[in-house]
């Protein structure tokens, strides 16, 4: 009887330990790794190394009873030429961009993109110009995200992609400019 | 009794008996001899005046008097026909006599009217005789006051005197009309006399309700009180006129009085008066002003009479009075307040507008002054609220003088509820002709915020719609014959709100005609610096200017209008477009009506001018949800300035348009229509002589034709009709193509044009037929599908317009259908070309995003037999022969560049295989292998051709990874070169088959190089 017991006792164990699903899963942290980089190419800030990625789950020994999840991590690719150029047009247009946004004329919404605070002092040809910079940048960047979400497999997780690059855009957003709150308002950083 | 006592007694009596014996001999001598000269010298001397008796006899009890007058020298003359009195000598003895008969009595009395006044009756305490009866016959008078006359005519009186008796009187009154009098009453004579007026007719008409109390009294003391059921306007004129009196108040105006009690009272020569009235009314004009009461105060003296009272109206409205009678003019002060207006107008047949700002209440007091010909209201302070609006108080005067009344209202403000804010003030001063209606004046408004006083008032302005402040209006007012006309009216204006900021000024004038309710005249209207701004500041217009001239013209329920003028900018904002409008004044001119009833809006005729380079002329219809609008827009000459103002409105939108030219007239017919949501569009474009040219690239010359344009909102409809229309041209011109006159056949209907004849264009050496086209605009999104052949085109003309190293064979292609939607042209036909002795089949083109800054093109290209000799010559990559088949599939070309392939190519193991050194160090230099330097040594060097077994290449471009493989060699993906069996023989290899795409190119840089 304790044989049959102890054999249950093994087998369900096993059974847990079996349970392995194979997960190509989203890579959030590369992602955002790769949103940093990106950010601060445009930005105009050196890049900094990609951060580490964190230990998967699973690593504690409680969890050895958990299902396990086995992490594809494939290799993000963010130099092919469709990034490459919207990467170069971006970065070539920030150096326009930058005044509005040190001005507080450009704010950064909630969702990663440019808009226009305030036109207050400016003329109206250069508002023209500006909302086609704005408009251009924005494009660009819905643009890059999509290609990065082509380019790595995962073409169904832009707005992932989208609200990770967000957070990179707001985060490394200089002091002074203006972000966007979650109730529309403008703050300054 | 003595003797002498007797004797005495008995002379006396015969003395007397003598006496009166020779008397009764001698009456009538005595009577009309000595008694008739008496009596007219005493009474000349008591009535101060000359007095004449013809005859005076007695006979049969009566006292015939006869031919008596009674003379005052311009004052005073009486003539009486006869006076017949009866009496006994014991009557006389009592101071009574029996009968008295006065027959045709008549009286002129002139005097003026202060003498009039101050004629007093004195009346005794009893009766100083009694006459049983007394009897008056045809009797006539006729008194002068001053200006007045007073007749009486044919008066018949009877009556007694005692201490009580009664009286009846009869007359008739004036002779414009002549009224018929008639008195009845009763006197009683004790301590004074007191009159009581049973019955006081005139015309017919009894005006007494009760009896009428008439106390003379003593010389001090009079009392009457009248106390009537009614009496109105046309009672009192007519007995006014009757009595010779004017009738002191204008024609239009008719009053009434129910039940009015009128108490005087003389005593002491103070005259205490009070008027009441249980109700009444007053009409004027189409006027009805009822009043509730009337309580009227007077007392004073002559020199000095104290008014007071008060009027009650209806919506609880009280006019108080109180003044003072002096030196004939009367000094007071008034105040009315109003605690129903819309009550008080209600009764008088109008109805208070429902509007937020009808007034609440309304109070105005002030002094008055009246005097015989002028009266003057000062000072008077008028308040009312508006509710919701605010409270709007001001002082207001007003004078009357030789007919002519002057009104004015000065600081007339508006205030808002918060008592602080002033909304609008206002002046008026007017003076004019009450009697004529003719009135001329001054007056000003001045309103602070025009949104905000609307706002207040219930009529906020629209959304979007700006604001005026600081209006400022004034003028000149004219009101005669019924007309009133507003000329030389000035108004300045700042606009603001809604984004929108400037000035307005202008002149203008409004009057009322007799088939016009009201027209106003536009000298100018102009709003100057007017700048907009949208609420993002992302639209936008700086130096707008107006210029406005014309009239409308309000006439019942219709607005006409004829309006013209000029518009314009310097400089515009739209989103990402900029314009400077400085070079681009438009001038209008607007003739319609706007049906108020019907809330609809017709316009006759439009026309609109753009700087002389696009002119429009509408018509249309506006009604409530639906909009119909038909004319034309035309651009006369499209070269010169108008292709230099688009260019320079688009140029920063579209860059490549500074490249385009034009010419020709362009046209624009038809019609518009907005209904329920849905617009239609239905319009001809008519180009005349038109020429297109982009750069030298391509142009169409001599464009002309009809094509019509059908859009609906909604979509088509099932009964939509199709109308056939057709483009010519004299010439057109493309890089590829150069064909002389031609025809584009077309088919329109709702919201899609189509081709109805193949069309056919000579291309380079072949020809391309278009055999079917159509555009669709399912809900206004484009959608282009086309099928095109292209047939036998040279190559080498392409490449040579291209600019692509020459190249020879055919090119032939049958796009199937190609399709242009939204963001992207794709086609499900494919291309041949024959080229390099091969075939070339291009299929499954497509490009994504194709006017964006980044298209992308899609493509699997597939060939078989390529002369690699003539391949490799044309590219200079380095001889090569043989014969090549192989594919290109999911090429994806990004701006330019390859992003995506998956390519293979693969010699035939026939013919001739060889292959330049050249070639072989290019192949090389694309796999990384070390061989350039081992075929510059030894024997190598002094080969230039290699043989051969197979050439066989597979690369693949994935995430910007580029991996080559080698198929030369079965059973290895290393050998892109599989050498001949003899020797020399080479095999090139793959030594790296993964690079990234970036080092591919810089590679394919290198050869490049080499082969410089």
């Amino acid at each position: 009887m304790k044989r049959l017991i102890r054999g249950l006792c093994l087998l369900a164990i096993g059974a847990v330990v079996s349970c392995v699903t194979i997960n190509i899963y989203f890579p959030a942290e590369e992602i955002r790794g790769v949103a940093d980089r990106i950010v601060d190419e445009v930005y105009g800030e050196p890049a900094k190394p990609v951060d580490k990625v964190p230990a998967q789950p699973g690593s504690s020994y409680l969890r050895i009873f958990e299902p396990t999840v086995a992490y594809a991590a494939p290799d993000l690719d963010v130099t092919t030429p469709e990034i490459r150029a919207i990467k170069a047009d971006m970065t070539a247009r920030f150096e326009q961009l930058a005044p509005f946004l040190d001005s507080g004329h450009v704010g950064i919404t909630r969702d990663g993109l440019l808009e226009v605070r305030t036109a207050e002092g400016i003329g109206l040809k250069e508002r023209a110009e500006l909302t086609r910079l704005i408009k251009a940048e924005n494009h660009d960047r819905l643009r890059l995200y999509k290609e990065i979400a082509t380019a790595n497999g995962f073409p169904d997780k832009v707005d992932e992609i989208q609200a990770i690059f967000a957070e990179s855009w707001r985060d490394k957003a200089r002091k002074g400019w203006y972000l966007q709150g979650a109730k529309g308002d403008w703050q300054v950083k | 009794m003595t003797k002498g006592a007797r004797i005495l007694i008995s002379s006396t009596l015969l003395v007397l008996l003598s006496t009166v014996g020779g008397l009764w001999l001698a009456a009538d001598r005595l009577l009309d001899g000595v008694v008739r000269s008496w009596l007219t010298a005493r009474a000349a001397v008591a009535l101060d005046a000359e007095v004449a008796c013809e005859r005076l006899a007695y006979g049969d009890g009566w006292l015939h008097l006869t031919g008596l007058t009674l003379t005052r020298p311009n004052e005073l003359q009486l003539d009486v026909a006869a006076i017949d009195v009866k009496f006994s000598w014991a009557g006389l003895l009592q101071r009574r006599i029996d009968e008295l008969v006065v027959r045709e009595p008549q009286l002129i009395w002139t005097a003026s009217e202060q003498q009039a006044a101050e004629e007093q009756a004195i009346w005794p305490e009893d009766p100083p005789l009694g006459i049983d009866t007394w009897r008056l016959e045809n009797g006539r008078v006729e008194l002068t006051f001053g200006a007045r006359n007073f007749l009486l005519d044919r008066i018949a009186a009877e009556g007694g005197l005692d201490r009580q008796f009664p009286f009846a009187i009869s007359a008739i009154t004036g002779t414009a009309p002549a009224l018929p009098l008639k008195l009845t009453g009763n006197a009683r004579w004790e301590d004074g006399l007191t009159l009581t007026l049973d019955e006081l007719s005139w015309d017919g008409k009894n005006l007494l309700a009760q009896p009428v109390i008439l106390a003379p009294g003593s010389d001090q003391t009079l009392g009457v009180k009248l106390s009537l059921a009614q009496l109105d306007d046309a009672e009192l004129g007519g007995l006014l006129t009757s009595l010779g009196e004017p009738v002191p108040w204008p024609n239009n105006l008719h009053w009434q009085l129910t039940s009015p009690v009128l108490d005087l009272r003389l005593r002491d020569k103070r005259l205490e008066a009070s008027l009441q009235t249980a109700a009444g009314a007053l009409q004027m004009a189409d006027q009805n002003w009822p009043w509730l009461n009337i309580n009227l105060g007077l007392q004073g003296d002559a020199a000095r009479l104290e008014l007071t009272g008060s009027v009650g109206l209806a919506g609880a409205t009280t006019l108080d009075l109180a003044g003072t009678w002096a030196d004939q003019r009367m000094n007071g002060s008034w105040s009315v307040a109003v605690a129903s207006p819309a009550e008080l107008l209600k009764n008088v047949g109008m109805a208070m507008p429902t509007s937020a700002f009808a007034p609440r209440d309304l109070t105005m007091q002030g002094l008055f002054e009246v005097g015989q010909d002028s009266a003057r209201i000062s000072k008077a302070r008028l308040a009312t609220n508006l509710g919701e609006l605010g409270t709007l108080a001001g002082d207001v005067h007003s004078e009357w003088h030789d007919e002519q009344l002057t009104l004015g209202c000065e600081r007339l403000t508006l205030t808002a509820l918060d008592g602080v804010s002033l909304l609008a003030e206002a002046t008026l001063s007017l003076s004019g002709t009450p009697a004529e209606s003719a009135w001329q004046g001054d007056w000003s408004l001045q309103v602070i915020d025009v949104g905000r006083l609307a706002s207040k008032g219930g009529f906020p302005l629209p959304d979007g719609l700006p604001d005026l402040q600081e209006l400022s209006v004034k003028g000149k007012l004219r009101f005669r014959n019924s007309r009133l006309s507003l000329p030389g009216v000035d108004l300045t204006g700042k606009v603001t709100g809604a984004g929108f900021s400037g000035l307005l000024h202008g002149r203008l004038a409004l009057q009322t005609a007799p088939d016009i309710d009201l027209a106003v005249t536009f000298e100018s209207l102009a709003m100057d610096a007017l700048d907009y701004q949208a609420e993002d500041g992302m639209a936008g217009l700086i130096g707008g200017k107006l210029d406005m001239n014309g009239r409308l013209e309000l006439t019942g329920e219709r607005l006409s209008f004829d309006l013209s003028g000029r518009v314009g900018a310097t400089e515009a904002l739209l989103d990402s477009w900029y314009g400077s409008l400085q070079e681009l004044p438009a001038s209008f001119a607007l003739k319609g009506s706007w049906l108020r009833d019907r809330q609809r809006l017709e316009l006759t005729s439009a026309e609109v001018d753009l700087a002389s380079l696009v002119n429009g002329r509408f018509t249309g219809v506006f009604v409530d949800g639906e909009t119909s609008l038909r004319g034309q827009v035309e651009v006369p000459q499209m070269n010169g300035a108008f292709q230099q103002t688009l260019q320079t409105l688009t140029g920063e939108l579209l860059p490549g348009i500074n490249r385009v030219s034009l010419d020709g007239r362009l046209m624009f017919d038809g019609a518009a229509r907005h209904r329920q949501g849905n617009w239609n569009l239905d319009l001809d474009m008519v180009p005349t002589d038109v020429t297109i040219a982009w750069g030298k690239d391509a142009r169409i010359d001599g464009l002309h034709g009809r094509l019509p344009i059908h859009l609906r909102q909604s979509g088509p409809a099932a009964d939509d009709l199709a109308e056939t229309a057709s483009l010519q041209w004299s010439r057109l011109q493309g890089g590829l193509f150069n064909s002389g006159p031609g025809r584009l056949e077309l088919q329109a209907s709702t919201n899609r044009w189509h081709l109805q004849q193949p069309l056919e264009l000579a291309v380079a050496g072949g020809k391309m037929r278009l055999t079917a086209l159509q555009l669709d605009l399912p809900e206004l999104v484009p959608q282009l599908q086309a099928s095109l052949e292209v047939q036998d085109v040279e190559l080498h003309q392409i490449a040579k317009s291209m600019a692509w190293p020459e190249m020879g064979g055919l090119l032939n292609a049958r796009l199937g259908e190609v399709r242009i939607a939204k963001d992207e042209i794709s086609t499900v036909g494919d291309a041949s070309m024959h080229a390099f002795g091969g075939a070339f089949s291009v299929n499954n083109m497509r490009v994504e995003a194709p006017f964006s800054r980044f298209p992308t093109y899609h493509a699997d290209v597939d060939f078989s037999g390529i002369d690699l000799y003539q391949l490799t010559n044309t590219f200079a990559f380095g001889e090569m022969n043989g014969i090549a088949d192989g594919y290109i599939h999911d090429l994806r070309l990004f701006d330019g560049i390859p992003s995506e392939l998956h390519a293979k190519l693969e010699t035939r193991p026939e013919g001739t295989r060889n292959i330049s050194v050249k070639a072989i160090r290019n192949l090389n230099t694309l796999s990384m292998g070390g061989l350039s330097a081992a075929l510059s040594q030894g024997i190598y060097k002094f080969i230039d051709f290699y043989r051969y077994r197979k050439i066989g290449i597979i690369c693949q471009l994935e995430n910007d990874r580029f991996q080559l493989e080698g198929t030369g060699r079965e059973g290895s993906d290393q050998y892109l070169i599989y050498g001949g069996l003899l020797p020399p023989r080479i095999d090139v290899v793959v030594s790296s088959p993964t690079v990234s795409f970036k080092e591919m190119v810089r590679r394919l840089k290198r050869i490049e190089r080499t082969d410089r």
